[in-house]
């Protein structure tokens, strides 16, 4: 599904060199590895958010390195979540929704995720795991062929934590969606991924 | 840590000096030869020539701008019997009947004989001395008169016709002084019809302005006005003095396209007076103030401080640069204070009408 | 806490006291009901059109600053720029300029193009109000652009409502923003409806609520019916209409501003991207724009008569026509700013304290206070200087002739901005700070200078910078009040200057050298300060 060939980028010094990734059809990969060895700069690649300076990110057989994100169809739930503060859990959701007639998925995606009703709670007042599901939710409902976590569980407590992977674990092969999972916990990435990559610092 | 201790201390020092600002005003208060005047906003005499004074007789004068003649009695009514000011300047005879019904004044112990039968024309008495005079009319724009298809106006009701459709400027008799004395002329020169002419000169789109300044300034197309930032020049006739094209000459070597228009009736002989308010208790120094006022010495000087002729008898414009060649004495509306504080209210809310 | 009520009974019963003491006397002469003189407006010359041109250009001066703003507001607040504090300062400096210099400074810079003098002059006046107001946007808006988390926008453009520019800036900036722009638009709204100075010298056959109501102020009050009556009745319902007006708007800001924190924006230390070529183009062409009409001003204070000329700088610093020349009226003007300083901020702190600790528990007493505090913004300056003048005068004249009563003006017309500047920061610290402060054993005077003052350090020096601009210009309430003591500051000693028959040219000049100290004084000193500030404090105004 996902080919990284060759993907080198450099910051003030190189953070990624002249590294490759696949990812089958289905396949949850986790990227593990401490700070600054480039998971999240990986994941940012992939999403077009940011450029490498060579190589290739080849998706379901089309070079896409210089695609605008927004073109790509790929999804992410980012770290710190950003959920919009201006609009409810509902209002967070519909965000994902390009055709406004498909109003009755939101209500299905909070279904999924296990926040049923939660549609009019304000972004405030949920709790680290509501929240984290509402990022899911959103990113799941625009129907990505592919989804990049960002460390998306790193601030929640271990109970918590392996309860969700569990559940993301779940919903993401019920919907048979690829996805890279970037992690430092080797407990999570073992949990909510078919396969673990190694990442020491600046190399693979 | 260090920065807030600066900033407390810079705030200290600043604190210290004002206070000490405050020690230095107090004394003076408490000094007993102080004479407290409000004034109007133009007065020209300058703290160099109060000093004089000061000098020579030991009186100190604290000046208090007030606006103009309207604002200097408005100040004098609002703090009347308080004791806060002893003397007035520049109530003008528009004002003066209002002034004396309210008996507002003191009287004076001034000689009044070195004074000019047109200095005391409107009052001739003690509670007011008169210290200088101007008349109040319309002048032209000599370039816009050109004799032919413009002819210069023998009657104010020519201001009426197309000739001068939106080219005439005149001020807000509520908020201009030359501008009420104007009005009065009007009501007097008109008598019934002059809210008719009013009403005329408004749908003949005349320009109103709430001041003096903004009139001559900024719409007057012979004026000084033409070298200011914003000038329009529309206007090509204003109300102002019948003596200021001599002032343009005066200040422009000699040269203007302004001409004050002799129109009998149509102008308005402004005396402006200074007076001893009651609850004061220096008539002694204000005495000797108005005396000072109107010695020879610096009333001949009016026409250059003041932009006003003398009060004295025998004062007149310097020759110098045109400025008495080019200022008309004319031939007032003849009216008295008496009759200007019956009817004013009246002739006011006439103008208000009309002009709406 | 019961030093804090007291001080808020204080501080309302110094604003409110004036009002009341020009009302009563007002109210003595007038003889027709607010009501009847509103609906002779437009009978009576005094009055007609004033309350259609108000709004108007109100309204229109809002629409139009914020037009010019909010782009300027999102390209300076989106890329980091060299000298970043400098130029956003310089975007806010035109709003603490005297409004008598800026009326000055437009004429000088319109004077090339005589259309802005005749069927311009309302387009001029709107673009000194959108000069005047620019800052406002920023203030409210660019902070806020510069600190929020990209992760926002990054999530929105892998959605599908966020894919384009526009469905971005229609479903995320704009709803995200909104808050901020609508109070931006509301004070423009205010300032513009109070123009006074702008308004006479830019339209001048034009008349606002404000100028109605300066032109009726010499009589109003006066017991001698014939020269008192109409005047008073006619203020009495100018400034009803202006105080309801404004109260409405301020009740509104309160509203935005309260409601803009009930979001919880992400906010990260800096979010600015690198600049691009067209965004620095827009920025460098405003900052030109807003500049010009200073260098406009500086450029006539050398020309005399068409002529270059030093006359007037001369005639200005050595008082030949005022009596006390520009270094004694800036030094007053400055222990003015001073004792302003010291007297309004630690006033603005109190009160702004008092709102924020009721804002939970009890909302509307803490909206109260908030526009109880506004309050002094809400009033003519014209009634404040009437209200001061009456009751001391009837109490105790000698008390009219005391330096500090300018400065009573000063106080009540910066205390506002004290007040809106330090509540948001205010709102922004972690409660849980001083809680643990107080646990470790820090007394409350400890507690607030070691923790509250320290954290609040951004949003105090704004404070300071714009008490100080604000005082060193302010005309309004001094000018009714100053005429009876002997202090002259810098303002009212150029509009001293400007009064006079201007047919000798030198005394105009002179108000021009003056009025470019005043205004190089301004800029110095509310840069010097606002430099301080880091980058995304100070936020909400």
């Amino acid at each position: 599904m996902l080919s990284l060939k060759g993907i080198s980028k450099s910051f003030d010094g190189p953070v990624l060199v002249d590294f490759d990734l696949e990812v089958a059809a289905g396949e949850i990969v986790a990227l593990l590895g401490p700070s600054g060895s480039g998971k999240t700069t990986i994941l940012r690649i992939v999403a077009g958010l940011e450029s490498p300076d060579e190589g290739e990110v080849i998706f379901a057989g089309k070079d896409i390195t210089s695609l605008a994100p927004e073109a790509r169809g790929i999804g992410m739930v980012f770290q710190r979540l950003a959920l919009f503060p201006h609009l409810d859990v509902a209002g967070n959701l519909r965000f994902g929704l390009a055709d406004p007639s498909d109003e009755h998925r939101i209500e299905e995606m909070l279904d999924l995720v296990g926040l049923a009703g939660f549609g009019s709670r304000r972004i405030e007042t949920l709790s680290g795991g509501e929240a984290q599901r509402v990022a899911l939710a959103r990113s799941l409902i625009a129907q990505p062929r592919m989804l990049l976590l960002d460390e998306p569980l790193s601030s929640l407590d271990a109970d918590l934590k392996e309860h969700l992977a569990d559940e993301v674990r779940r919903i993401l092969k019920s919907l048979d969606i690829p996805a890279i999972h970037v992690t430092h916990d080797p407990v999570i990435a073992d949990r909510l991924a078919d396969r673990i990559v190694r990442l020491d610092t600046a190399k693979e | 840590m260090q920065s807030n201790t600066k900033a407390l201390l810079t705030c200290f020092l600043m604190l210290a000096t004002a206070f000490a600002g405050c020690l230095e005003s107090e004394t003076a208060s408490d000094d007993e030869d102080v004479l407290r005047i409000i004034s109007y906003d133009a007065f020209g005499i300058s703290d160099e020539m109060l000093s004089q004074f000061t000098n020579e007789t030991g009186i100190k004068i604290e000046l208090t701008r007030a606006g103009d003649a309207g604002g200097v009695l408005a100040t004098a009514l609002q703090t009347q019997d308080s004791g806060l000011y002893d003397m007035v300047l520049g109530i003008d005879n528009s004002y003066l009947g209002a002034a004396l019904s309210a008996e507002l004044f003191q009287p004076l112990d001034v000689n009044r004989s070195g004074l000019s039968e047109r200095a005391l024309a409107s009052y001739d008495g003690d509670f007011a001395i008169p210290f200088d005079v101007g008349s109040v009319c319309l002048n032209y724009d000599a370039t816009h008169v050109d004799g032919e298809n413009v002819t210069v106006p023998s009657s104010l009701w020519d201001f009426t016709d197309e000739n001068w459709t939106g080219k005439v400027a005149v001020q807000n008799p509520r908020t201009s002084s030359p501008g009420r004395s104007f009005a009065i002329a009007v009501a007097t020169m008109l008598g019934e019809e002059h809210d008719d002419w009013w009403s005329a000169m408004n749908a003949n789109d005349v320009i109103v302005s709430d001041g003096w300044t903004e009139a001559y300034e900024v719409h007057y197309s012979a004026g000084y006005g033409v070298w200011n930032d914003g000038f329009i020049g529309d206007a090509k006739a204003v109300v102002s003095y019948c003596h200021s094209p001599g002032v343009e000459a005066y200040y422009g070597e000699n040269w203007t396209t302004s001409v004050a228009l002799d129109l009998p009736g149509a102008s308005f002989s402004q005396i402006e007076y200074a007076a001893l308010l009651s609850g004061s208790k220096q008539g002694a120094s204000a005495d000797a103030f108005v005396e000072w006022l109107i010695s020879e010495d610096i009333n001949s000087q009016m026409p250059t401080l003041n932009f006003m002729y003398p009060a004295i008898e025998g004062g007149d414009l310097p020759e110098d640069a045109g400025y008495r060649w080019h200022s008309v004495v004319p031939t007032d509306a003849v009216v008295m204070p008496e009759t200007i504080d019956a009817k004013i209210a009246d002739w006011l809310d006439a103008w208000d009408a009309a002009m709406a | 806490m019961r030093v804090r009520a007291v001080f808020v009974m204080a501080w309302t019963v110094a604003v409110l006291a004036p009002l009341a003491l020009a009302w009563q006397q007002l109210d003595g002469v007038a003889e027709r009901s607010i009501f009847d003189t509103l609906a002779s407006f437009e009978d009576r010359f005094q009055t007609s059109g004033a309350l259609e041109f108000t709004f108007r250009v109100a309204i229109l001066s809002t629409l139009l600053t914020l037009a010019i703003g909010v782009p300027l507001a999102w390209n300076l607040g989106r890329h980091r720029w060299p000298q970043h504090a400098l130029l956003r300062s310089l975007f806010t400096t035109p709003f603490v300029m005297p409004t008598i210099l800026v009326a000055m400074g437009f004429l000088a810079l319109l004077d090339p193009w005589p259309w802005f003098r005749q069927d311009g002059a309302l387009l001029a006046l709107l673009l000194a109000h959108a000069w005047f107001n620019l800052a406002l946007v920023i203030r409210f808006c660019e902070p806020l652009l510069a600190t929020l988390d990209p992760s926002l926008e990054e999530a929105a453009r892998l959605l599908p409502k966020g894919r384009t520019r526009w469905g971005r800036m229609r479903h995320l900036w704009a709803p995200l923003f909104a808050p901020s722009i609508a109070a931006a638009g509301a004070m423009t709204f205010l300032f513009s409806f109070t123009s006074f100075a702008l308004v006479r010298w830019l339209t001048p056959g034009q008349r606002n609520l404000e100028i109605v109501m300066a032109n009726q102020a010499e009589w109003a009050g006066i017991a001698i019916p014939e020269l008192g009556r109409a005047p008073s009745e006619i203020i009495m319902a100018a400034a009803m209409v202006q105080l309801l007006t404004i109260l409405a708007s301020l009740g509104l800001i309160s509203w935005l501003q309260a409601r803009r924190n009930l979001m919880h924006l992400p906010r990260v230390e800096d979010a600015r991207e690198p600049p691009t070529t067209v965004a620095g183009l827009h920025v460098i062409v405003m900052a030109i724009l807003v500049l010009s009409p200073l260098v406009a001003l500086l450029i006539s204070s050398f020309q005399i008569r068409g002529e270059w000329d030093t006359a007037g700088w001369s005639a200005a610093f050595e008082g030949a026509r005022t009596g006390i020349g520009v270094p004694r009226a800036m030094w007053s003007s400055l222990v003015y700013a001073g004792l302003t300083l010291c007297i309004a901020v630690p006033c603005g702190y109190i009160l702004a304290d008092v709102i924020h600790g009721l804002e939970k528990d009890r909302p509307r007493l803490a909206m109260a206070v908030d526009v109880m505090a506004m309050l002094p913004l809400a009033v003519s300056a014209v009634i404040i200087g009437l209200g001061v003048l009456i009751g001391l005068i009837r109490t105790e004249p000698e008390l009219a002739r005391s330096w500090w009563i300018p400065a009573y003006g000063h106080i009540l017309l910066t205390t506002p901005f004290v007040v809106r500047i330090l509540l948001p920061a205010m709102r922004e610290i972690d409660p849980d700070l001083d809680a643990a402060a107080a646990l470790l054993g820090a007394g409350p005077l400890r507690r607030l200078l070691r923790v509250r003052l320290p954290l609040l350090r951004g949003a105090l020096i704004v404070a300071a910078s714009f008490v100080l601009a604000i005082s060193l210009g302010e005309f309004g309430a001094s000018w009714v009040v100053v005429k009876y003591t002997d202090w002259t500051t810098l303002p009212i000693m150029i509009d001293e200057l400007l009064g006079r028959p201007g047919f000798d040219p030198v005394p105009r000049a002179a108000a021009h050298a003056a009025g470019v100290v005043l205004l190089g004084l301004t800029m110095v000193l509310f840069m010097a300060v606002e430099r301080f500030r880091p980058t995304g404090s100070g936020g909400e105004f």
